[in-house]
């Protein structure tokens, strides 16, 4: 097996003594925080899922971040940085420093993330993780980036969770979660619907999931809603048949789908092959209910989703400034409109940047405190506020309907109704958000 | 001490060198070249290497000596880490006791699936290892949610008892130690242009990895080791020799399931959390992956083989598009994007291809897996240096 | 009294009766042969003795024990071992190995958790074997690999195997069978030299004649599943009965198994 002569041996141990007596070696700065660039750039890391149910999401995610960090160094058009209300980025990278980046598989699966973000952080030296397109990783990755010390600026994660029980100092999430689609999509239920409606929620058997159906079936029960049954579906479902099947015998009238991305296409796909579209229920016409919306879910179920209601972060076809900005780059980028995943993550780099630009420091309690409380506008969503209590983004959410004569493979959704964030609101001790900490900020070293 | 003879003993001194020196031997290349993608001395990447070789190891004293081919080791692995990290929630950080007692409760679980799978042999066997695991998955996954937290994984949280540990006061969350030398605690060293990392984590992986590889080697030189390797080539003959043959497989699939739960527990104390993914069959493939790849039956082999998936799966799977632009930048345009076309499916989301590539190639070629491939060139050197006396000796050596 | 007392066994598979009424007595010391034309039922009666087979009649007694329904790992430590009709062996195994195991077996018993030791360190146990592998002739084998070597070499090394657990009886089943005519002879002359020196009591299951009557001190004939003639050899030579069951074989005497 091993060959190890005797004069290989004084060799080797010949050149460890050499190595440990080398008088030029200097240790590592005593940096204050963890990565802080030396150079003349520095480098993010971008963590999304590029196998799995969410590949297509990590895909767009990917583009959104490359059109971030090139307006960021000066590039293309600026994008929202135009109208962004903060003036602070001027295309000179951030702080003067030339962005770069990284990127990493999640494989949709906690693990991986990890591993993926911690070889960023030690071997590649990123100073901000991003990303995620699902809720189990982002909290995942969100407790790696609280420990290493470098901040965690969350991409397409919707679960109450992420910034409720297993929020992180280090961590922010612009996005909107499972609460806020319940109590934007619940008064529009009622309105369409009716206040005597009987559920029957099928669910994706992990945190959003079932967080989303806990603040689904709150809010329809507080307008009068009955919840049937409430089935869990492992992630890894491709086949939802055998759920489906029970749903028509239950006496329910409505089915809501807690499901997104391939599990999404494949039980709504499901639900219409069985009829149930066409079914008349305790005198009633059997509807759907899809409530986290995203357009490349909705191009993927194609014909299926018409008429069908949900909400949806952000949507190209909105008319402000910011979002007409930023779907007119992207556009001209990659030849087809963002998806609200593209967005989220677009807008998570810029606000990023931003901070640091603000805070004058990549040390994360500097970012941490620019960014606790920050008000803007111009990002596609109107007024903002970034909560300093639970680091949750605070906006209008959007209600949207599967269109029913659409012009192009991504008209495919139209908006219904903007819900005002007054009324998607919450207290920071809500009892769906209660049982974490927020900690204190870390910046590592 | 007179436990090991002395080709082992090197074998164990040279296992020890490598893993004192990885921190130089993985970053050979300097910390701005372009080559440096291909480094691997960052502790996340060394601890995975160490911990993946335990795993190995203990895998090959079940399938190396006994032949039994488990599809399910990745269930202890799992299992120790989740106890770790309720060790972590409900105790205290130190290492100690998680480690203690992931290896435990792997090894009673090991004894409860043991029990029962090897009531058959060969490929019922393999099916039924694999039919627990998968079935250890879905209970993880779900239906045991309130003790696994499900798809999120289980983490440490503030609010955790943590009974033995002093109030944390710095509202941060607390990291892993042993009696207070902290796991992420990373020395730094510059020379020249190289930058080279030592973690104390890193280290305490290599001490265990050694442990495991001295442990391993007393196994296999230690009757019950023979008795083992008679287990597989012929187990009948075994019977007409008065031995029941049952008690020696468990106790072998026991102790491969210990060192899965130490891996297990490690890499939680490397990173507290533990997630239900690695408990997955894919993740027991693996596991065969690297024993088969390195070299079934061998004490170095598995270790190798660890490492070898390990390094591709962080390594090539880094290497995105435009890694590969800024490689192939200085060739004229239309050659340039047809190289990183061919090579994209290779490297990045590829990276799977490659390693499978190599493992047919390793399979078919080198039927003993990387050692036989290390031995070749071992035998190949000699004769090249070929004095009359090699020569001799050569024909006499039988391949191990 | 014999050392193995069968009394009465039956045994039918299906509705065919494989043995009917046997009985036999094998005595301690002796080599007892059990010959048979094909069919006769001499496999079947062997399985009944190591627990691979159960009658469904009759006892099986081994020096006061009853070998019924009892593991073949229990009926060797009761003193059975067993030779195999093709050499079981431990053929990734290298000679010297082999010849360990089953004295390891021997001393440790079942089932010994014995990790820690190293097997060079048992000293006693490497007596024990080396002294088999003298015995057998192979001590310059020993440190090859056991499938490398000869049908007639690893017949040796399954005999030592056997004989290093001292038993007090030893099961031979056809031990010539496919063997060249010189491995044949040698396999004879170990088996009387082991006779003489040992004492251990045989019983051999035998096709060819040749090698039954140069070794054999009792013959039982089976014949049909049942024990038509138990004599010295000098007797069953010409046996009217005998001829009359290898009817069709030529004669008795001479019978050599050609394949």
């Amino acid at each position: 097996m091993s060959k190890f002569t005797r004069r290989g041996l004084i060799k080797t141990s010949a050149t460890v003594g050499a190595g440990l007596a080398m008088p030029t070696f200097i240790t590592s700065p005593l940096a204050a925080y963890t990565n802080a660039p030396t150079g003349g750039s520095v480098t993010l890391g971008f963590n999304v899922p590029q196998s799995g149910p969410y590949a297509d999401e990590g895909a767009d995610e990917l583009r959104a971040y490359k059109l971030a960090v090139e307006h960021l160094n000066g590039g293309g058009d600026g994008g929202m940085m135009n109208t962004f209300s903060s003036k602070s980025l001027t295309g000179n990278g951030i702080l003067g420093k030339k962005v770069e980046y990284v990127t990493g598989d999640t494989q949709t699966k906690s693990d991986a993330a990890r591993a993926s973000a911690k070889s960023m952080i030690e071997k590649d030296g990123a100073v901000m993780i991003t990303g995620g397109s699902s809720s189990g990783v982002a909290i995942a990755v969100q407790g790696l980036c609280q420990e290493a010390g470098v901040i965690f600026m969350a991409g397409l994660t919707h679960s109450n969770d992420t910034t409720g029980k297993d929020k992180k100092a280090n961590g922010f999430r612009h996005f909107f979660n499972g609460y806020m689609s319940g109590a934007a999509l619940a008064p529009v239920l009622e309105a369409r619907y009716g206040k005597d409606r009987n559920a029957y929620h099928l669910t994706a058997d992990y945190t959003w999931g079932w967080t989303q159906q806990e603040s689904i079936q709150a809010a329809t029960e507080a307008k009068g809603w009955n919840t049937v049954n409430n089935v869990l579906t492992p992630l890894a479902t491709t086949d939802f048949s055998s759920y489906v099947a029970p749903v028509l015998n239950s006496g329910a009238d409505v089915l809501v789908l807690n499901h997104y991305g391939g599990n999404m296409i494949n039980s709504l796909t499901s639900a219409v092959q069985f009829g149930l579209r066409d079914k008349m229920v305790n005198g009633k016409n059997f509807e759907i209910v899809v409530p986290l919306y995203s357009r490349l879910m909705a191009r993927g179920a194609g014909e299926n989703v018409k008429g069908i209601f949900g909400s949806t972060n952000w949507h190209w076809s909105l008319s402000d400034e910011g979002s007409k900005a930023f779907v007119k780059s992207f556009g001209t980028k990659y030849g087809f409109p963002p998806s609200q995943a593209a967005h989220t993550t677009y807008v998570q780099t810029l606000l990023y940047a931003d901070a640091c630009e603000r805070s004058g420091t990549f040390n994360p309690c500097g970012v941490s405190e620019a960014l606790e409380g920050f008000k803007f506008d111009g990002m596609g969503n109107g007024p903002t506020e970034y909560r300093a209590e639970d680091h949750q983004c605070f906006k209008d959410v959007l209600v949207v309907k599967g269109k029913e004569n659409p012009t192009s493979e991504f008209d495919v959704l139209e908006v219904v109704e903007i819900t005002p964030r007054s009324q998607v609101e919450y207290a920071v001790d809500h009892p769906m958000f209660a049982g974490g900490a927020l900690g204190k900020c870390n910046p590592g070293a | 001490m007179n436990t090991i003879s002395k080709a082992d003993m090197k074998t164990l001194f040279f296992v020890a060198i490598i893993a004192l020196l990885a921190p130089f031997i993985l970053n050979p290349f300097p910390t701005d070249s372009g080559l440096a993608q291909f480094n691997a001395g960052y502790p996340d990447l060394m601890q995975r290497f160490a911990i993946y070789g335990i795993l190995a190891i203990g895998f090959n004293i079940l399938f190396g000596l006994t032949g039994y081919l488990s599809f399910g080791h990745a269930a202890f692995l799992g299992v120790g880490s989740y106890s770790a990290v309720w060790m972590f929630k409900l105790l205290s950080m130190n290492i100690i006791p998680a480690l203690i007692l992931s290896v435990i409760v792997a090894g009673l679980f090991s004894l409860l699936i043991g029990f029962i799978s090897l009531r058959r042999s060969g490929i019922y066997f393999s099916i039924l290892t694999l039919a627990f695991a998968q079935m250890s998955f879905a209970l993880a996954y779900s239906v045991l949610t309130p003790l696994t937290n499900g798809e999120t994984g289980l983490q440490i949280t503030l609010n955790d008892p943590r009974i033995l540990a002093a109030e944390n006061v710095s509202g941060n969350l607390p990291v892993t130690t042993l009696f207070g030398l902290e796991m992420r605690d990373t020395w730094a060293m510059q020379v020249g242009a190289w930058d080279f990392q030592f973690n104390i984590g890193y280290y305490i992986c290599a001490i265990f990895l050694l442990l495991a590889f001295y442990l391993s080697i007393r196994i296999f030189r230690s009757p019950f080791g023979m008795m083992l390797r008679a287990v597989k080539t012929n187990q009948n003959r075994l019977n007409y020799t008065g031995i029941n043959t049952r008690p020696y497989t468990l106790a072998a699939f026991v102790i491969s399931g210990m060192y899965a739960g130490l891996a297990g527990g490690l890499m939680a104390s490397m990173d507290p959390l533990a997630g239900a993914e690695r408990m997955q069959w894919t993740a027991s493939g693996e596991i065969v992956l690297m024993t088969i790849l390195g070299g079934t039956g061998t004490l170095l082999g598995p270790v190798m083989g660890a490492g070898f998936i390990k390094y591709f799966e962080n390594i090539f799977s880094k290497i995105n598009d435009t890694v590969l632009h800024g490689w192939f930048s200085w060739m004229p345009d239309g050659l340039e994007n047809i190289i990183v076309w061919v090579l994209h499916l290779f490297t990045g989301k590829g990276w799977h291809l490659t390693l499978g590539i190599m493992f047919m190639l390793i399979v078919i070629f080198l039927p003993g897996g990387l050692m036989e491939g290390m031995s070749r060139i071992g035998n190949w050197w000699k004769r090249r240096k070929g004095d009359d006396d090699a020569e001799s000796k050569s024909t006499t050596t039988a391949a191990e | 009294m014999g050392i193995l007392e069968v009394q009465n066994v039956n045994k039918s598979f299906g509705g065919l009766k494989a043995l009917h009424n046997v009985n036999l007595d094998i005595e301690e010391g002796k080599i007892h042969a059990i010959i048979g034309p094909n069919g006769a039922g001499k496999s079947t009666l062997l399985n009944c003795f190591v627990g691979k087979l159960t009658p469904d009649t009759g006892t099986v007694m081994f020096d006061g024990h009853s070998l019924l329904g009892i593991k073949p790992y229990e009926i060797n430590q009761l003193g059975v071992s067993r030779v195999f009709q093709t050499p079981e062996i431990f053929s990734e195994l290298s000679v010297w190995e082999n010849t360990l195991i089953p004295c390891f077996a021997k001393r440790d018993g079942s089932f010994t958790l014995n990790a820690l030791s190293r097997v060079s360190d048992n000293k006693d146990m490497a007596e024990k074997a080396e002294k088999m592998l003298v015995d057998v002739d192979l001590i310059n084998k020993k440190d090859m690999l056991a499938s490398s070597m000869s049908r007639g070499d690893k017949r040796r090394l399954e005999m030592a195997m056997c004989l290093s657990q001292n038993p007090k009886l030893l099961l031979l089943d056809e031990p010539t069978a496919g063997m060249a005519r010189a491995d044949t002879e040698s396999t004879i002359e170990l088996l009387k030299s082991i006779q003489k020196k040992l004492k251990i009591t045989m019983a051999i299951i035998e096709h060819d004649m040749g090698v039954v009557f140069s070794l054999a001190q009792k013959i039982s004939v089976l014949a049909q599943g049942t024990v038509i003639v138990e004599d010295i050899p000098e007797n069953i030579k010409g046996h009217p009965k005998v001829k009359e069951a290898y009817l069709g074989e030529a004669q008795v005497e001479g019978n050599m198994r050609d394949d």
